[in-house]
């Protein structure tokens, strides 16, 4: 029995292009046991509260543990542990920020929240403004910011399933899309809640056992570990190196091309055999691949000549036609010039293109004494970097961008926690804002444990995998492609084996699923109740209509988001995640902030203070770098919190003085009373407004009529 | 004030919306309630809590990618301030980064476990005053 799956085992890991066995036995039973609990949960939600806020029936530690499941995103698990084991402790940042921020959630929004609202963050922002306009426009910001976290969801989903199932990418988006819109579509949020729960244990766990792992590599000595984050190895060997070799050639990657001279190149990984030399002369060689920010305008034959502006010249390597977005150059005057410089201006057919960058083929490096082993082609070879020294990712320029834009990035995620529709609808889920606070210190305990320790996974990965091996070889190219989103499930590879691989691959993919179900739901909640029960219908329906536009919303934004992702290509989750909490914490959280505590604050500040964070956080994400734009946008900052939140504060606090309407002021003392003392609120299972609601209050009006 | 309130009386439930059943307030029962002490006691209590608290963990956050940013490296690639080694590969900086967890802990319990329910308990009292004033009401309207 044992050898016979034993050899299975060893069979698929073997044959790496073959889809793992143990990967899909692992996966389908996830699937089986999630919807299992999806069928179950179905056959109890029955009225709308029970569809979109569980009955509130959930007790607080219950809570706590699907708000961190809802939470703990692609982008925590994948994306941070990419950005750390790619660039170092800058990735270390979005940990910090993410628990941070639960702060802003327990101290300022979650229990006048719960006391105030229903099924949506809308409630709460209609409850004293005329409740059409500020519906419009709180669901237009949910729709967006739920759609913009989704995409960085499948895009994390796309990497993970590609490399578990070895499917298309498209495919692979597809197929989780059809399995979260059947979590969605058939449970509502008992089902979502279930499965958060679910997901959230089990990624708690993996990352415990990984994180163990990785110290077990280090005999448990964390000086040891914390000694060898200083000495990552970036590059790979482009070819093989013989034993007595006394040159290596080196891929470009950032590894590569930080091989200096008289800097220390290590050859081979910790763990299996290494040697260190010291590089004597480093040569970049043809030809080099140019990065163009414009497509050519015009064919450009084999062999023309291209100056650049240092004075080297160059023939192009391989025909280019109009639309190219690159070309390959190779050196006409060798010794001449080193190569070309990152971003060289070109002259190309008598026309000057500034190019995007330049990279060559490969680096050759003189050793100062022969090799003692053999080395495979691909073995991770290169100038040790020190991982933990910060500014891998935003480096601290005479320009100072990089860190305004840690202090940017900084206030996206400590305000945009408190902003996230998905995050803030969880709360109405439970009894009372006692509950509702003891799920945010729940969730606080099992997110920070979990961020801690995305320590070990990144940093792990960085020396265990490598650094350049991060990514996966194209199913059809056979290319190795860079994948930033891969570190963890790599890394479980490495040091596990094919069964915790699956493992952690399956967890990976049921975290994609879980948020993906919250956020969808999320999003259709916020058109079936804001959009078609409050205006469309003005808050009449017939019975069970709320629940079934619910499904054909989930239908469509599900659709969307799988569009979306097929088409975008494998950005970092935890970066293309950062920017939703940018536009979160710049909408959402301003016109939360005012309305709970400022009297003054009204409709036209509410839509104005929503809208206009929205659309400059927008713009701002459109034409900074992180965008189409690339190096030379006009904003040069990746994240856009610095500028459009306290644009969105602005804009609520001046559109306020553009209205004259005093109902909203003349409403606060009553919202006041209840956010603070939670009389009047929405309780218990049956959904029926209890306790002392004023007469013509608008919540309090309209709630009981379409709840049975 | 005294004659519609009774504030005698102490239901056990805390910040738990278990009021009764009536739907029907008056305008004056929040005009009384609003005003009175023990409201404004909670409004008083929470602001001193909730505001340097809030003003305490955002600057200490802050002061995490401001350090980071401006020294942890120099300008010429350097290793900055905040680059100090303490041992082995372990920063100045990577402690101060967990140093946020430990705070965002802290205060979070003491929030949780010291705070809350000494506000829970004031809730309490100003929900009875609703209950009763609204059987009261109850009373009065012959209901």
């Amino acid at each position: 029995m044992h050898s016979q799956l034993l050899s299975v085992v060893a069979a698929s890991a073997a044959t790496s292009k073959d889809p793992s066995v143990i990967a899909i036995i692992f996966f389908a039973s996830f699937v089986a046991l999630t919807l299992g609990i999806t069928y179950w949960a179905s056959k109890r939600s029955k009225t709308a509260s029970e569809y979109f806020a569980a009955g509130r029936s959930i007790k607080g530690w219950q809570n706590g543990i699907a708000v961190a499941g809802d939470y703990m995103s692609a982008a925590s698990f994948l994306g941070i542990a990419g950005i750390i084991s790619t660039q170092g402790y800058d990735g270390f940042m979005y940990s910090v920020g993410w628990l941070v921020a639960y702060l802003t959630v327990l101290l300022i929004v979650a229990e006048p929240l719960r006391n105030l609202g229903k099924y949506t963050m809308a409630d709460v922002l209609a409850y004293r403004m005329q409740a059409k306009p500020v519906r419009a426009a709180a669901a237009l910001s949910t729709l967006t910011v739920t759609t913009f976290y989704m995409i960085a969801q499948m895009v994390g989903a796309g990497s993970v399933i590609t490399l578990l199932l070895k499917l298309d990418r498209s495919l692979a988006v597809t197929i989780v899309g059809i399995v979260m819109l059947v979590y969605v579509v058939f449970g509502g949020m008992v089902a979502t809640t279930w499965v958060q729960i679910i997901k959230a244990l089990l990624l708690i766990a993996g990352t415990i056992v990984l994180s163990i792992m990785v110290l077990a590599q280090f005999n448990f000595n964390i000086g040891k570990f914390f000694e060898q984050t200083t000495q990552v190895e970036t590059g790979k060997l482009s070819a093989a190196a013989a034993a007595g070799a006394t040159e290596v050639t080196l891929s470009s990657g950032t590894g590569g091309a930080s091989a200096a001279v008289n800097k220390p190149i290590k050859i081979g990984v910790d763990g299996g055999t290494n040697e260190i030399r010291t590089a004597t002369a480093v040569t970049n060689n043809a030809p080099w691949t140019i990065t163009l920010p414009d497509p050519l305008t015009a064919d450009v034959a084999k062999g023309a000549a291209v100056t650049d502006d240092k004075g080297g010249s160059y023939i192009v390597a391989a025909a280019a036609v109009a639309g190219d977005k690159a070309i390959r150059l190779d050196k006409t005057v060798p010794g001449v010039t080193n190569g070309l410089s990152q971003k060289p201006k070109l002259t190309i057919n008598g026309q000057t293109i500034k190019a995007f960058a330049a990279a060559p083929a490969n680096r050759t490096v003189k050793l100062d004494a022969p090799l003692q082993n053999a080395y495979p082609a691909s073995t991770i070879a290169g100038a040790p970097t020190d991982f933990m020294k910060p500014g891998g990712r935003y480096p601290n320029t005479q320009e100072r961008w990089g860190a305004l834009d840690l202090i940017s990035l900084g206030m996206a995620l400590i305000l945009g926690t408190a902003g996230l529709p998905h995050i803030l609808v969880r709360f109405y889920t439970v009894p009372d804002a006692v509950e509702a606070r003891k799920s945010v210190v729940w969730a606080m305990v099992l997110i920070g444990g979990f961020y801690v320790m995305t320590t070990f996974l990144g940093f792990g990965a960085a020396i265990l995998v490598g650094a350049a091996n991060i990514g996966a070889v194209d199913a059809t190219t056979g290319v190795f492609k860079a994948d930033s989103n891969l570190a963890a499930p790599l890394l479980a590879d490495t040091i596990g084996g094919e069964l915790f691989y699956a493992f952690i691959a399956s967890v990976a993919f049921a975290t994609i699923l879980a948020v993906v179900a919250g956020l969808t739901i999320t999003a259709s909640t916020a058109f079936a109740h804001d959009v078609w029960l409050n205006i469309i219908k003005n808050g009449q329906e017939k019975p069970g209509e709320q629940i079934l536009v619910a499904r054909i919303t989930s239908f469509v934004v599900g659709g969307i988001a799988i569009l979306l992702a097929i088409a975008m290509p494998g950005a970092n989750a935890a970066v293309l995640v950062a920017l939703a909490f940018a536009v979160a914490a710049s909408a959402n959280l301003p016109v939360i902030v005012f309305s709970l505590f400022w009297k003054r604050f009204n409709t036209a500040g509410t839509v104005g203070g929503l809208l206009g964070g929205l659309f400059a956080s927008l713009f701002l994400i459109i034409i900074s770098k992180s965008f189409i734009l690339g190096a030379d946008a006009p904003f040069q900052l990746e994240n856009p919190g610095i500028v459009s939140i306290p644009a969105g504060f602005l804009s609520a606090f001046v559109f306020t003085f553009f209205s004259k309407e005093t109902s909203s002021s003349h409403k606060y003392p009553e919202m006041h009373f209840r956010a603070e003392t939670g009389v009047g609120a929405e309780v218990g299972s049956s959904g029926v407004l209890v306790g002392a609601a004023r007469p013509g209050s608008p919540v309090g009006a309209a709630a009981p009529a379409p709840e049975e | 004030m005294a004659d519609t309130l009774d504030r005698g009386k102490t239901p056990p439930v805390g910040n738990r919306s278990s009021v009764g059943a009536s739907p029907e307030v008056s305008e004056r029962l929040y005009e009384e309630i609003e005003n009175g002490p023990e409201f404004k006691a909670l409004e008083r209590s929470k602001i001193r809590f909730i505001v340097p608290a809030t003003i305490f963990f955002m600057i200490y956050y802050f002061a995490l990618p401001v350090l980071v940013g401006f020294f942890g490296t120099n300008t010429d690639g350097t290793p900055g301030f905040m680059d100090t080694r303490l041992f082995s590969g372990f920063s100045l900086a990577y402690l101060f980064a967990l140093s946020q967890f430990v705070m965002a802990w802290i205060l979070a319990f003491i929030y949780l476990l010291a705070f809350a329910p000494k506000m829970d308990r004031m809730i309490a009292r100003i929900v009875g005053l609703v209950t009763n004033f609204n059987t009261n009401q109850a009373r009065k309207d012959g209901r």
